[in-house]
């Protein structure tokens, strides 16, 4: 079965480009660059789910001891077995339920680990294969500790961003005055499904079950035990940390920042020994971690079978997918799927007049409008239209009206590489 | 795009309703209080350009790009089938129009010669007709 790239989104400008000299500014086509955003991860093919799970290598907490992290994770799972209630599943109740396996040991485990090719296959049987073969609703137990998960929010948002209930600890004398459950959560550690920053670290965790701990998944970078989930969410931290400080100029091509970032810092979940394949890492594993660090999504570019050395490029689609990041430039829209069409060094020169860029004059010729809810497509041509990024409301939202864009943007605009204007900081304007 | 004129709007209405939205055309100090579910917010084109001046593509850090690009395309599109024959353009509209005024007054003179044709040819049959019926004596 065939993997599905979104080939559509590689080549919808390629009917445009031919001889393309603007009136405005000098193109140059060898400077277009077609937004690949790499291959997301099909929720409903088999083949992205095949594939045998690996050993959990060690990673041990970093600002406690094991003793006390064992302690604090054994006070959260009580507290979740508390509000959910029994833990033997039930034909008469309706209400979600706690996992049988899950245990402060089993958490421990998956979150620093040592632990063994079971408990990862185990974590994917139990979590993600229900989404991605069945669809089935993501549980809203939280896995990934939420330590790490609260260190990851507050190293990806600004001061001053209100995190979702982050409870990393629960001590019953001193939280006696909450009331769980709630309308919205079980327990003080599930997850927010509705909520856009959850997004975050709930791929995080997706990622490092569904791929990092598949034997088929970068398994040149990786030694033959994988990396536990504490690794894999500290080094998200380390790299937006690291994309933070870039200064504002000049733009330089992401996988130069991923290059230098691999070689300056420290990395946890992977050790670089003498024959390291640096750009392998960069193209796979570390683009997908900026994947989610960017609120882009989960994708797989990590696989064995997108390796340029184990796989030729094949088509034109798969080459400017492994190539994207070669060319997309950081800081800059490029990133996010904002690409623009002309080079970036002329684009300051673009000037002129948008009197005529109004609905009604579009719409009285050959194009026509028309909305689109992938961000990379805006401003762009297709089959006579011009596409509108506009999210889908959401249905749980209902306090407020809806803002073109606000789904997306929302997030980032407290970004921390928002404050460099390296990601954007600017609403959809109709 | 969709707050400089009526016909915009409508489009707009139309546009959104695909997703369950109506759209609200308010300023940006309004935008608080127009939030309600399922109102689309846009913003009135004078909040963002002082005295309703024409917007200008260097306001647009990121997307000046893709609008010359589109206004290139728009610019530059030709008609590909024949379909596009009477569907206007983007640039010189006037000569679009000279064009189909040209060949509304080309089709007038070729039905005036068909008919003209008709009605000789009638003609001489009628003439024929009469001739026939004239008694020779």
């Amino acid at each position: 079965m065939r993997l599905e790239v979104e080939r559509g989104c590689a080549f919808r400008r390629l009917g445009i480009l031919a001889n393309y000299n603007s009136g405005v500014a000098h193109v140059d086509l060898r400077l277009i660059f077609i937004r690949s955003p790499g291959v997301t991860t099909p929720r409903n093919a088999m083949t992205s789910v095949i594939g045998d799970r690996c050993d959990i290598g060690e990673c041990l907490p970093t600002d406690e001891t094991v003793e006390d992290c064992r302690a604090r994770l054994s006070r959260i799972v009580a507290k979740q077995k508390q509000c959910y209630g029994s833990p033997r599943p039930s034909p008469l109740t309706l209400g979600p339920l706690m996992p049988l396996w899950l245990d402060a040991d089993f958490l421990y485990r998956i979150n620093y680990g040592p632990g063994t090719r079971e408990d990862a296959a185990h974590m994917w049987d139990s979590i993600m294969r229900p989404i991605v073969l069945r669809k089935r609703k993501r549980v809203q137990l939280t896995l990934l500790d939420r330590r790490l998960v609260d260190k990851l929010f507050h190293a990806v948002f600004k001061k001053g961003s209100q995190p979702p209930i982050l409870y990393s600890d629960w001590d019953d004398a001193k939280e006696s005055q909450t009331s769980f459950p709630s309308d919205q959560l079980i327990s003080p550690f599930d997850y927010r499904s509705h909520d856009v920053y959850t997004a975050l670290y709930r791929w995080c965790e997706e990622f490092v079950v569904q791929y990092v701990w598949r034997s088929d998944y970068s398994s040149q970078i990786f030694a033959a035990k994988r990396p536990p989930m504490s690794a894999v969410a500290l080094d998200i931290i380390l790299l937006v940390r690291y994309l933070a400080r870039l200064p504002h100029h000049p733009e330089r091509s992401l996988a130069d920042r991923f290059r230098k970032f691999v070689r300056k810092q420290s990395l946890h979940s992977i050790s670089i020994g003498e024959n390291f394949d640096f750009e392998w890492a960069c193209r796979g594993y570390l683009w997908d971690l900026y994947n989610i660090v960017v609120l882009y999504g989960l994708t797989e570019n990590g696989l064995d079978k997108y390796s340029p050395k184990l796989r030729d490029v094949q088509d034109e689609a798969q080459f400017v997918r492994v190539t994207w990041i070669e060319h997309a430039k950081f800081p800059g829209g490029d990133t996010l799927g904002i690409e623009c069409p002309v080079d970036l060094d002329y684009r300051k020169e673009i000037y002129g007049s948008l009197a005529d860029m109004k609905a009604s004059f579009i719409c009285s010729g050959p194009f026509k409008l028309a909305l689109t809810t992938r961000l990379s497509d805006h401003l762009t041509m297709k089959d006579r239209k011009v596409l509108l990024y506009c999210d889908k409301p959401s249905k749980t939202r209902r306090d407020r009206g809806h803002i073109p864009g606000a789904g997306y943007y929302g997030p980032l605009t407290r970004h921390i590489l928002g404050t460099y204007g390296h990601l954007i900081s600017l609403m959809i304007d109709y | 795009m969709f707050s400089r004129d009526e016909t915009s709007k409508q489009i707009a209405k139309a546009l959104f309703s695909e997703y369950g939205l109506t759209p609200v055309f308010c300023d940006s100090h309004e935008m608080s209080t127009s939030q309600r579910p399922g109102k689309v917010i846009i913003l009135n084109w004078e909040s963002s350009f002082k005295e309703g001046r024409d917007p200008m593509m260097n306001v647009f850090q990121l997307y000046r790009g893709h609008f010359a690009l589109l206004d290139k395309q728009m610019r530059e599109w030709k008609p590909e089938k024949r379909g596009d024959l009477f569907q206007p353009g983007y640039k010189d509209r006037f000569t679009w129009y000279t064009t189909i005024f040209a060949l509304l007054i080309g089709m007038l003179g070729i039905i005036s010669i068909i008919t003209s044709i008709i009605s000789a040819v009638t003609g001489i049959i009628q003439m024929n007709a009469a001739l026939a019926a004239i008694p020779h004596g």
